[in-house]
């Protein structure tokens, strides 16, 4: 068996390139504190039709497609209809993955990013739902709260590890199925529904008016990005492997999407997602357009190349459970390790830095 | 700026545009040695660059740091001698820590079930009572959580008489206690999220030490601004250092300070619009020298250390210092210790015609939190 190995001590220079190989700004250019109140128009709109509204439309049609699959499958269960709903729901899930670094404005009003995927699913909550006599409604799945809805609880029903296809596509062909199927086609209605509310805000025509300045457009962007990277490297990465564990015990069921094994293709998904906004959207090159010096123009080029080549990666084979559970290691699970936090690095040191974001350990959340 | 009024202020400030942050002439090491007597001890939580919490007790004459693993973030530590420390869990966290820091030892305990801490806690005037700041987030209310010392067992609580309770301390009477209800919803299942900016109502309640009972609340005209740390001077006047939950982008406050003079009114200290701007709507942590009758704030998203005056009950300067976070009274007469979470610790003094800050100590890929603890 081949054990993990801690990077954070270690890290090879591959993993600083994006941190280190660049000018190092100093924090004094951080200290310049009043806001601008510019908006630069051209910008706005170009990050708002070009980097944000497509990955919500992706979102809302993979959505779609879910509760339709959903439909399909109820109306006739069987096992080709189940591999059809289960590359629906991860069609959907890598869709809402790619806009983890837009967690700002529509996405966590009234909650809306909880009620589309909150982890982990309450399983008791679930379990007294599909204990009900009557065929469940979305009102019924929206009254349970977050822990029964959306994309994690679609997942704990539709991939039981413990079940094989079969068992599990019999299940909702029992007696209790037909419970089963309602939860099933409640909670991918409601999910459709919550979707297309986060989308109807993104593309309405003065979708471009909610960021109110340049500022808070750099501040948000770069401030949500910086978290997503950390969530990477923290929960998704660190925490399940056990890299900071003192008896140095993996947690396999700390990685998120461990029961459908999309726990790397969601890092994946992040990136294409980060990778979307600061590309398309011009984020980057507004950065270098206005805050113009060498540092800049190297920290933008490097950013951008981590995040071309790491959306390029290849991931480590096999079901994640298993390769975190028996702690395997491999070259990919290192790169990714690295790359990412590398990227969470660059964002740190240099983006926020050089575009005097705010941000920072102790002011990230506020306390 | 705005124009000073005293002469207090004119002799002390006067020379506003120049301030900056001083490096010094003498060696860090001298300087240390000059600031602290030979005994003081700095404590605070820390995390370190991987993540990993700590809590922290540098020898300021020694200059050795000793660090404590913990599990969880904390917040505020309190010593309660050269060796033993408490720290208290950051919001949302159940578990708090009692350390020793000559045999290593550490002790948690937990809130109970539903509830989680809120990062600050004091003690009785005898010692043997801990009163914590929590959360009841199934009722959706403020507690008082208060524990035997020697045991750390929960024997009682109160109701904070409001959400989110925060910081607390016992006013100089010892049979009241004075709470900064920051007002702010959460919930653990949705992580730090604030559930209820638009209704939230944050508010200061002094309750009678030995029967919880609300003696007297008080609210700010703007309930955006939360209400979340506190410093009560020797004769029981109270400074809050607030925290601005509106949309910066839009709207500023009016003020990120406000004093109670005992007997009086909360009112908001005066500063200019141009100058609460560079706060960013967020003060971290204050503290008051009653000599000079200043309040001294870090300010880590504006990248400052504010001063404000009790005596024209206004703002009188901001100093730029990069993720300014913690602040305490220094040993020496009219001085501060100020950290920062890129690991430095500076000396502020406020004595001459210039207020300087110098650094004294620098922890490579260490993050001071946001409230430190002079033992001396």
């Amino acid at each position: 068996m081949i054990r993990f190995r801690w990077q954070g001590q270690g890290f090879s220079a591959n993993c600083w390139l994006l941190a280190l190989c660049l000018v190092n700004p100093s924090f004094a250019d951080s200290t310049a504190t009043l806001i601008s109140t510019t908006k630069d128009e051209v910008f706005i709109q170009q990050l708002v039709t070009k980097g944000i509204q497509p990955l919500y439309r992706d979102l809302e049609q993979a959505s779609l497609q879910l509760t339709q699959a959903s439909a399909e499958f109820c109306k006739e269960v069987s096992s080709d209809n189940l591999t059809k709903l289960r590359e629906a729901w991860g069609t959907t899930l890598l869709a809402w993955q790619r806009t983890d670094s837009l967690l700002f404005g529509p996405a966590v009003a009234e909650q809306l990013d909880f009620q589309i995927n909150f982890t982990s699913p309450k399983k008791q909550v679930i379990k007294g739902l599909l204990a009900s006599e009557q065929p469940l409604t979305t009102e019924a799945v929206a009254a349970a709260g977050v822990g029964a809805q959306g994309l994690s609880s679609l997942e704990y029903v539709l991939f039981e590890r413990t079940q094989t296809p079969e068992q599990l596509v019999a299940s909702f062909d029992e007696a209790a199925g037909k419970i089963r199927c309602s939860y099933l086609q409640a909670v991918s209605s409601l999910l459709e529904q919550n979707i297309k509310k986060l989308t109807t805000a993104w593309t309405k025509p003065d979708a471009v008016n909610f960021f109110t300045n340049n500022q808070e457009a750099v501040d948000l962007l770069i401030g949500k990005a910086y978290q997503s990277l950390e969530r990477i490297n923290l929960k998704k990465l660190t925490q399940p492997l056990g890299l900071l564990d003192a008896n140095k015990l993996s947690h396999p069921y700390d990685l998120e999407a461990w029961r459908s094994g999309y726990s790397f293709k969601i890092i994946k998904a992040n990136i294409e997602g980060l990778q979307h906004v600061f590309v398309e959207g011009g984020f980057l090159a507004w950065i270098d357009k206005n805050f113009p010096s060498e540092a800049t123009k190297t920290a933008v080029a490097a950013f951008e190349k981590q995040l071309n080549e790491l959306v390029q990666i290849k991931l480590p084979e096999g079901d994640p459970f298993t390769l975190v559970e028996q702690q395997y290691t491999s070259t990919e699970l290192n790169e990714l390790l690295q790359r990412t936090y590398g990227l969470e690095m660059g964002v740190k040191r240099q983006l926020a830095v050089l575009a005097k974001a705010q941000l920072g350990f102790n002011d990230n959340d506020g306390d | 700026m705005i124009m000073m009024e005293t002469k207090l202020q004119r002799r002390q400030f006067f020379c506003l545009a120049a301030l900056t942050v001083f490096g010094g002439t003498l060696a860090a090491n001298e300087l240390l040695e000059r600031a602290v007597p030979k005994s003081a001890k700095l404590y605070s939580a820390m995390d370190n660059a991987l993540g990993e919490h700590f809590i922290s007790q540098l020898d300021l004459s020694t200059q050795e740091l000793q660090q404590l693993k913990t599990p969880m973030r904390g917040h505020t530590a309190l010593a309660l001698d050269q060796h033993t420390a408490l720290l208290f869990g950051r919001r949302s966290a159940s578990t708090s820590v009692r350390v020793n820091f000559k045999t290593g030892l550490l002790e948690s305990f937990k809130s109970r079930a539903n509830r989680h801490f809120n990062g600050h806690a004091c003690l009785s005037t005898d010692r043997t009572l801990l009163f914590t700041s929590e959360t009841d987030y199934a009722n959706k209310r403020g507690i008082i959580g208060i524990r035997e010392l020697a045991t750390l067992k929960q024997v009682a609580e109160y109701e904070s008489y409001g959400l989110d309770p925060h910081d607390l301390q016992l006013m100089p009477d010892g049979k009241t206690l004075v709470v900064a209800n920051g007002g702010i919803e959460t919930h653990p299942d949705f992580e730090r999220r604030k559930l209820n900016l638009d209704s939230m109502q944050p508010s200061l309640v002094y309750l009678e030490l030995s029967t919880g009972k609300k003696l007297a609340e008080y609210r700010l005209p703007d309930h955006l601004l939360s209400i979340r740390h506190l410093q009560v001077s020797a004769k029981g006047e109270v400074a809050v250092a607030l925290q601005y939950e509106g949309n910066l982008y839009k709207q500023q406050p009016s003020s990120l300070v406000a004093w109670q003079q005992v007997g009086g009114e909360l009112n908001l200290l005066k500063i200019a619009p141009q100058e609460v701007a560079q706060l960013r709507g967020y003060l971290a942590d204050i503290v008051y020298d009653p000599k000079q009758q200043l309040l001294v704030s870090a300010s880590p998203r504006g990248h400052c250390v504010s001063i404000w005056s009790t005596a024209t009950h206004s703002f009188v300067q901001a100093l730029p210092l990069a993720e300014a976070s913690s602040i305490s009274l220094g040993s020496e007469v009219d001085s501060f210790l100020v950290s920062t979470s890129q690991g430095s610790l500076y000396q502020l003094q406020t004595t001459t015609n210039q207020a300087r800050l110098t650094e004294l100590k620098h922890l490579p890929e260490l993050a001071w939190d946001n409230h430190l603890m002079l033992l001396a």
